[in-house]
């Protein structure tokens, strides 16, 4: 496959998906505009790898932004201001309130809690595709997605989180 | 509703940011500053071990145990740099155990003939450059058999005018002028225990070669000196006297003992160079020879007596003293400097020919000061700050400015290059 042939691939794959990856992005973030950073970085650093992963790069680019959130939360936190509010909360309506509670939820997260819950309860991932996708042990990936329901249960009670096994 | 239906609710809020289309051209970019980051963290890592190694090579050098006081060579010699202190400035270092070049003559140039000589203490084992007022280019200086003189030629390059002694001790020099013509052509510097003596050619009439050989001595104790003017060649001397050759015999003309004369024809055994190793008692004497004998000779000096063969001696071998009554001292200055870059001085057995190390030279021009060759080497601190290195406070400052250096253009580095 050519240079010009890899780009287009690239750029239709982007065009397909990137709102998508934004979506899964925004549960990880909780942000908006760091949303849109972690989806370009993870693209950035996929486009050298193209021409092995083009078939298929779904996995590499969601492996990518699942644990670029995690580090960058590590790098990020000692600079920056959380907030009890989500800034995107301003205007306020049903369906709106809601998304800003369950976010604000995923943010009191750990950044490792908060990838496995959309990994797996987004994404629809196996615990074993999740641990894979982090790079962590099966074990691990189950006792930080049993600590993220109960952490779940207990910030958001009036819902009924109806979970599958 | 279920904890997925509320993550997609929740996710449906996200934005919908037009597409970058420069974004592969940037992940191209992004790309090759990483690759050079990495390449730049190979290299400071490297720089880094490097460093460490360097620092931790200098902290191993060898522990010595404090100079004992008395006189003797050291077991090792260091090059010295130009860097070091002179006579002039901290007054004579005493009875030295060796003359070293402060340029080291190399494969790719000839050393500077004007290059100063370094003195090596016999009693502390420092360095210093020794202050030789006059000292001709180009033409190496005599240290006498107990190191507590430095002869040499005086003048210009190509000009030698006179003779001069410095004494070690004192820092006094005394100088005589040649009884020579108008040119001189130098041959032979000697030392013996109570004379310089010089050998030389020298030409009279304008446009001529040289019209004779003077073999001239210097007293020591008298302002008067004494020449000879037949054809005489000079080899070696010690504190006993000048060997010569002399109508096909060797001759010893003695200075503290009586002169000896031995029958037969030298041209068998020819020294190399010129040069043979006197014992100090004027005894005996050994020299690489240049004829089909061997690579090593010795011979008594006694009426009747001729050369024997060293056993086992290896070509390029040259006899630099006697360590004792059947034993002398050997270099190899021919020896590549990729195969022995420190010349080794070895003690042969002249009966035997068993041969075991004694010395380590900076280089083939070291001149020891022989008597002390009697005396087992002696282990002495090696220099504090090693001549011709860099100090040791100036290479850890160095080594440590280089790790911060590094530090931070590493930190800056990667700072840059985050996404």
């Amino acid at each position: 496959m050519s240079d010009s042939d890899l780009r287009a691939a690239f750029e239709d794959y982007v065009a397909a998906r990137r709102t998508a990856l934004l979506r899964i992005a925004y549960l990880l973030t909780g942000q908006a505009a760091d949303a849109e950073d972690l989806v370009q970085a993870a693209l950035i650093k996929a486009m050298p790898h193209w021409s092995r992963i083009a078939h298929d790069p779904e996995a590499y680019v969601r492996t990518i932004m699942a644990r670029e959130s995690v580090s960058r939360w590590r790098r990020r936190r000692w600079r920056e201001v959380h907030t009890d509010v989500v800034p995107e909360a301003a205007a306020q309506g049903a369906d709106i309130a809601r998304r800003t509670v369950v976010l604000e939820a995923l943010a009191q997260l750990s950044p490792r809690q908060r990838a496995v819950i959309v990994l797996r309860y987004y994404e629809d991932l196996t615990e074993a595709q999740t641990a894979d996708v982090l790079g962590l042990r099966l074990g691990t990936v189950k006792s930080h997605a049993r600590d993220a329901l109960e952490r779940l249960r207990t910030l958001l009670p009036d819902e009924d989180l109806a979970l599958r096994s | 509703m279920g904890l997925t239906d509320l993550l997609h609710d929740a996710a449906s809020g996200a934005p919908l940011g037009a597409s970058d289309p420069d974004l592969w051209d940037r992940g191209r970019r992004a790309h090759r500053r990483r690759r050079t980051a990495n390449l730049m963290i190979v290299a400071v890592t490297l720089l880094l071990v490097g460093s460490l190694l360097g620092f931790a090579r200098q902290q191993a050098a060898p522990r010595i145990e404090p100079a004992s006081g008395t006189p003797a060579i050291p077991e090792r010699i260091w090059a010295p740099g130009a860097r070091l202190a002179t006579t002039d400035d901290r007054g004579p270092l005493g009875q030295l155990a060796a003359l070293v070049s402060t340029v080291r003559g190399t494969e790719v140039g000839a050393p500077a003939p004007d290059a100063p000589w370094a003195g090596v203490s016999a009693t502390t084992g420092a360095y210093r450059i020794i202050g030789l007022p006059g000292l001709a280019p180009g033409l190496d200086p005599v240290l006498s058999p107990d190191g507590t003189h430095v002869s040499y030629w005086t003048g210009a390059e190509n000009a030698v005018t006179g003779i001069a002694d410095y004494d070690t001790v004192s820092g006094t020099t005394r100088t005589w002028n040649l009884d020579g013509g108008l040119v001189v052509q130098p041959l032979f510097l000697g030392r013996t225990r109570n004379s310089v003596v010089a050998q030389f050619s020298r030409t009279i009439v304008p446009d001529q070669g040289p019209t004779d050989d003077v073999l001239q001595w210097f007293p020591l104790e008298s302002r008067s000196t004494s020449a000879t003017y037949t054809p005489v060649v000079a080899f070696g001397s010690s504190d006993s006297g000048t060997l010569l050759q002399q109508d096909g015999s060797w001759s010893l003309l003695g200075d503290v003992v009586d002169s000896v004369s031995i029958a037969g024809d030298i041209s068998e055994a020819r020294p190399l160079d010129n040069e043979v190793a006197l014992s100090p008692d004027g005894s005996r004497f050994a020299f690489a020879s240049q004829s089909y004998l061997g690579p090593m000779l010795w011979q008594r000096i006694e009426f009747g007596s001729r050369a024997q063969k060293v056993p086992k001696a290896q070509l390029n071998d040259r006899a630099i003293g006697w360590i004792d009554d059947r034993t002398i001292a050997v270099t190899r200055p021919t020896q590549p400097v990729s195969d022995a870059p420190w010349p080794r001085v070895v003690a042969v057995d002249v009966l035997s020919g068993e041969r075991r190390p004694l010395l380590r030279l900076p280089d083939a021009r070291t001149i020891l000061a022989t008597d002390l060759l009697q005396v087992p080497p002696a282990r002495r601190p090696v220099p504090s700050e090693p001549p011709g290195a860099l100090g040791s406070w100036s290479s850890q400052l160095a080594a440590l400015g280089v790790v911060v250096a590094c530090g931070g253009a590493l930190i800056l580095w990667r700072r840059r290059v985050r996404l």
